[in-house]
């Protein structure tokens, strides 16, 4: 094959039928808004292999030939401190993308322009897009590109990421770059007299040897590299068998000379170097230099930030967001619920009444139940993500930083881990994701560590159950935000300690851009939301589903084989009675049963005083007729009153006003007193006790499940803090999610199906435990284990499992020792017991 | 870059930049921190030799500081550890 000559510097040939083309650039300068409007609605969010940082791709055509966009994170230089440095760095180092393009923001060029001389070190296929080209023109800027591209030697294409003017130039060149029919070729940088010999000396030595990256990788950009003692550069040296002995002693001479002729190091040297490149070139080619031009933005900034009216401000709005996200979030996760019940129903529906199929129960229990549960949080999630991204792509949130760094700086970090830990408050999932915000790793990690102590909103059905149990009316205000207070205060103490300890180490400085204030477009604003959602999504769709299963698992096996009593025969003699005191009242109805059978007319009377059907199709011919239309009339009645009519007049529900309703239905008053009959004497107490023996069942399976085993396994670890078996297997069910805890404790006290307002279950409580005990409760539950939601996140925000083992193990350790503590030494005092 | 005897000149004029007048043009003249925090100064704008402005300081709150056309919020720790001196407006290229 011929080669294919080109007269591009490179003279490649291209092999793939596909270019690849990464945005690179500062953050906020428009790359997302530039990577939306180049690949439409076609784009995947990939996760880059080792890091969390998310690496966008997308797709499109640029005259036939298929382009893959790869968005990089935003940042401010190319070096190894960061994980979106390193990202953006590797990816161009190791991917080598055909077109690098650097998005700049026109308007603070000088600034932006520092990465692109980077790039120009690096001596990639660059394009510079001078971005905002709308803001830099209203504030004055006049750029002699031509003159520009000539001095650096790359292509420049105006752009408005906003309108999408010059984009099509944009890929244009890309493409043509790519192909070879234009050129990017930087000039060489001229950093000073020394700096350049000491790189070329460098770079010299360099030459032969092995230095673990690529050979299209300059050996000029190594050795500059290795000048600013970049870790990943020497990790790179230390992994291909150390730096050759000749590379070490240039370098060494290289920084004495330098160290004896400077009094800054290298690294800063390198950087005024760049920044000497940079005003020089902008010197001759831009007017209307370094001068503020955000006049608006500024005067906003006087309120928003302001000493005394920025708090209040910040605070308002984030009451707002809470607002928007947990009350107007509400109705449509009442929405989901009913969504998520009616699949249930639907799905049991396909199984054969009455048979009792573990397929089904898997199902419908297990997996519908288990992931639906989180899934009715996916409104208020998209909600708050919406509320998080205006906050953003407006601006405010580095404000909302800026104003909290203050607080949070006598913790130990920045002001940028107030937002998250604020979300933590409604649910600790969302604001585990919402930690990508913080650049810095061991802020990210000692945040994400700290997010469970923020009592999210699945906890509070539990103190809504337990306070009222057990603690007067006066009390249940301060007991709960005492449990609010004692996990904020928890918190700080343990941010505190690790950050003395684990993650020691002076804090990285809170150094933080204000970007100027615009306004949101909505599709960013869509994109940004939806972005993060999916991300819930997927979490949903994969390690929710697995543990849910696992749960439902440990809650149904072993099956119990033998009960501690015959509850079948049990229930078979209820059905007995049942039935033979139906035959009983039937007995002298005028024309018999006619052509029903005992068997039908026990069906159609159990179903019509129980199921809520709203018209009930049936001729009266026979008393038999009658008896069912009464029944079904006297409970449809009964429902109604209890549900709507709570007026004067007749006491609704008393046997008046139900016979006055029925006469107006010409129903002899005999058949009445028979209906009534029938449902208070007859059918209720079949109800109640085939319900108590289901009960029972259900609670006995469940202390014979794996769960059950568990905790009765685990009794030393729950006897410390006052807990027994019941509350410790209710314990292990809310590492599922918190809020099972109170339906596991209903399934161990027979209750069944169970709320946070059953007063059975609180009387219960009353009668079986102290009000220490449900302080207890309270505590492990705010305190120890996340649920597995948490844990699964905490999973991959943070690259590994070692970091939520660290969280489980570490907070339920912490839980159980404040739990014991408090229980013991409240025991030995005698209070609350 | 300037070499050893040119820096410092007058010494006596530095000021810690928490203790700098607002809205008055400053060269920063010291940067005493650890590389990695030199660097992350660098890659914003602010290194030794750059004109520099603050622009709100109020009492335990990070700084805001104006470099380059844009504007840069500072921690109180790391501002402790830079020196300005006046600057009078004058551009480090033009001395
Ligand atoms: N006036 C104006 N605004 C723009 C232009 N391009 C983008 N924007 C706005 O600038 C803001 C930041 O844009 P993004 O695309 O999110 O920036 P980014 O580079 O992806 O930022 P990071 O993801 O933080 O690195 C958004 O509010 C955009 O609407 C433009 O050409 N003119
Ligand atoms: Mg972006």
């Amino acid at each position: 094959m011929p080669p294919f000559f080109c007269p591009g510097k490179e003279q490649t040939i291209r092999m793939a039928d596909q270019i690849r083309i990464a945005l690179a650039g500062n953050p906020n300068s428009g790359k997302t808004t530039i990577f939306n409007r180049i690949t439409g609605a076609h784009q995947h969010v990939a996760n880059y292999p080792g890091v969390t940082v998310d690496l966008k791709k997308g797709r499109t055509k640029i005259d036939g030939t298929r382009a893959e966009i790869i968005d990089l994170p935003g940042t401010y230089s190319l070096t190894a401190l960061s994980e979106e440095e390193l990202v953006a760095r590797n990816y161009i180092l190791n991917e080598k993308p055909d077109v690098v393009i650097d998005i700049l923001d026109a308007s603070t060029l000088e600034r932006q322009l520092y990465l692109a001389v980077q790039l120009l070190e690096l001596n990639v296929p660059l394009i510079l897009a001078f971005n905002m080209t709308d803001v830099a023109e209203k504030a004055g800027f006049e750029f002699d590109l031509p003159l520009l591209s000539d001095l650096l030697g790359v292509p420049i294409v105006q752009t408005t990421g906003l309108t999408g003017e010059g984009i099509d130039d944009l890929l244009k060149a890309a493409s043509e770059l790519a192909d070879g029919i234009i050129k990017s070729e930087p000039k060489p940088l001229v950093y000073g007299k020394e700096l350049d010999r000491a790189i070329n000396n460098i770079a010299r030595a360099l030459e032969g040897t092995k230095t673990g990256y690529g050979e299209d990788v300059p050996l000029k950009w190594i050795a500059i590299k290795l000048l600013e003692s970049d870790d990943q550069v020497l990790e790179q040296f230390e992994k291909t068998g150390g730096m050759s002995e000749n590379v070490a002693t240039v370098l060494l001479d290289a920084t004495k000379r330098l160290a004896q002729l400077y009094p800054d190091p290298p690294h800063i040297l390198i950087a005024e170097a760049r920044y000497g490149i940079i005003s020089g070139a902008a010197s001759e080619t831009v007017t209307h230099s370094v001068e503020r031009r955000h006049d608006f933005s500024d005067r906003l900034d006087t309120i928003f930030i302001n000493p005394l009216f920025g708090l209040p401000i910040f605070l308002a709005l984030m009451y707002l967001v809470f607002y928007i996200t947990f009350t107007l979030g509400n109705p449509l996760m009442s929405l989901m619920e009913v969504g998520i019940e009616s699949l249930g129903t639907g799905v049991s529906g396909w199984f054969p009444e009455g048979t009792e199929s573990p397929i089904r129960s898997l199902l419908v229990d297990g997996i519908i139940n288990g992931v639906g549960g989180v899934l009715v949080f996916l409104p208020n999630i998209l909600l708050l993500f919406l509320a998080i991204a205006i906050l953003e792509d407006t601006g405010y949130m580095a404000r909302a930083a800026f104003i909290m760094d203050r607080l949070m700086h006598r913790i130990g970090l920045h002001g940028k881990s107030f937002i998250p830990m604020l979300i933590g408050f409604g649910c600790s999932v969302p604001a585990i994701m919402g930690t990508r915000i913080l650049e810095n790793r061991r802020d990210r990690l000692v945040t994400i560590l700290v997010i469970p102590l923020m009592s999210c909103g699945a906890r509070l059905p539990i103190y809504a159950l337990i306070i009222p149990a057990f603690f007067p009316p006066h009390l249940q205000g301060p007991m709960l935000w005492l449990i609010y207070f004692i996990g904020i205060l928890l918190a700080i103490v343990l941010t505190k300690l690790l950050r003395s300890t684990v993650f020691k180490g002076e804090s990285t400085p809170f150094v933080m851009e204000l970007p100027p204030y615009r306004i949101p477009t909505l599709q960013a604003l869509m994109v940004h939301a939806w972005d993060r959602g999916k991300g819930y999504l997927q979490k949903a769709g994969t390690v929710i589903l697995a543990i849910s299963i696992l749960m439902w698992f440990a809650t149904s096996y072993p099956k119990t084989q033998v009960y501690s009593e015959d509850y079948i025969s049990q229930i078979e003699t209820l059905e007995q009675t049942f039935r033979r005191e139906i035959v009983d009242m039937t007995d002298e109805f005028d024309g018999g049963l006619g052509t029903t059978t005992i068997d039908e007319l026990v069906y159609l009377l159990d179903e019509v005083s129980t199921s809520d059907i709203s018209v009930y199709p049936h001729s009266r011919t026979t008393d038999l007729d009658d008896l069912v239309f009464t029944v079904w009339n006297v409970q449809r009645i009964r429902s109604e009153v209890s549900d709507d009519l709570e007026a004067g007049g007749l006491v609704p529900g008393s046997e008046e006003y139900i016979r006055g309703e029925a006469e107006l239905l010409d129903v002899e008053p005999e058949m009445i007193d028979m209906a009534v009959y029938y449902l208070d004497t007859v059918h209720e107490p079949f109800v109640t006790g085939t319900d108590e023996i289901d009960n029972a069942m259900a609670r006995e399976e469940l202390e014979n499940s794996a769960m059950g085993r568990i905790s009765r396994a685990m009794i030393p670890f729950w006897r410390p803090m006052g807990f027994d078996w019941k509350i410790g297997t209710a314990s292990l069910g809310a590492m599922a999610a918190k809020e099972v805890f109170v339906a596991q404790m209903g399934i161990v006290y027979s209750i069944g199906e169970t709320d946070e307002e059953s007063t059975t279950l609180r009387s219960k409580l009353q009668d079986k435990y102290t009000p220490l005990t449900g302080l207890c409760i309270m505590l492990f539950m705010l305190i120890a284990s996340p649920c597995v939601a948490t844990l699964a996140i905490t999973k991959s925000e943070t690259g590994g499992w070692k970091w939520a083992a660290f969280q489980f193990l570490g907070l339920t350790a912490i839980g159980w020792a404040i739990t014991t503590l408090v229980y013991q030494v409240s025991s030995l005092f005698g209070w609350g017991i | 870059m300037k070499p050893h005897n040119e820096t410092n000149s007058s010494a006596a004029s530095c000021q810690i930049l928490t203790e700098a007048p607002l809205n008055t043009p400053l060269k920063v003249t010291t940067i005493t921190a650890g590389r990695q925090a030199q660097t992350r100064l660098a890659c914003m704008g602010i290194l030794p030799g750059e004109i520099i402005k603050v622009v709100q300081r109020d009492n335990g709150g990070p700084l805001l500081v104006e470099v380059k056309g844009t504007r840069i919020a500072l921690g109180r720790g790391i501002c402790h550890k830079v020196t300005v001196q006046n600057g009078n407006g004058v551009h480090p290229e033009q001395e």
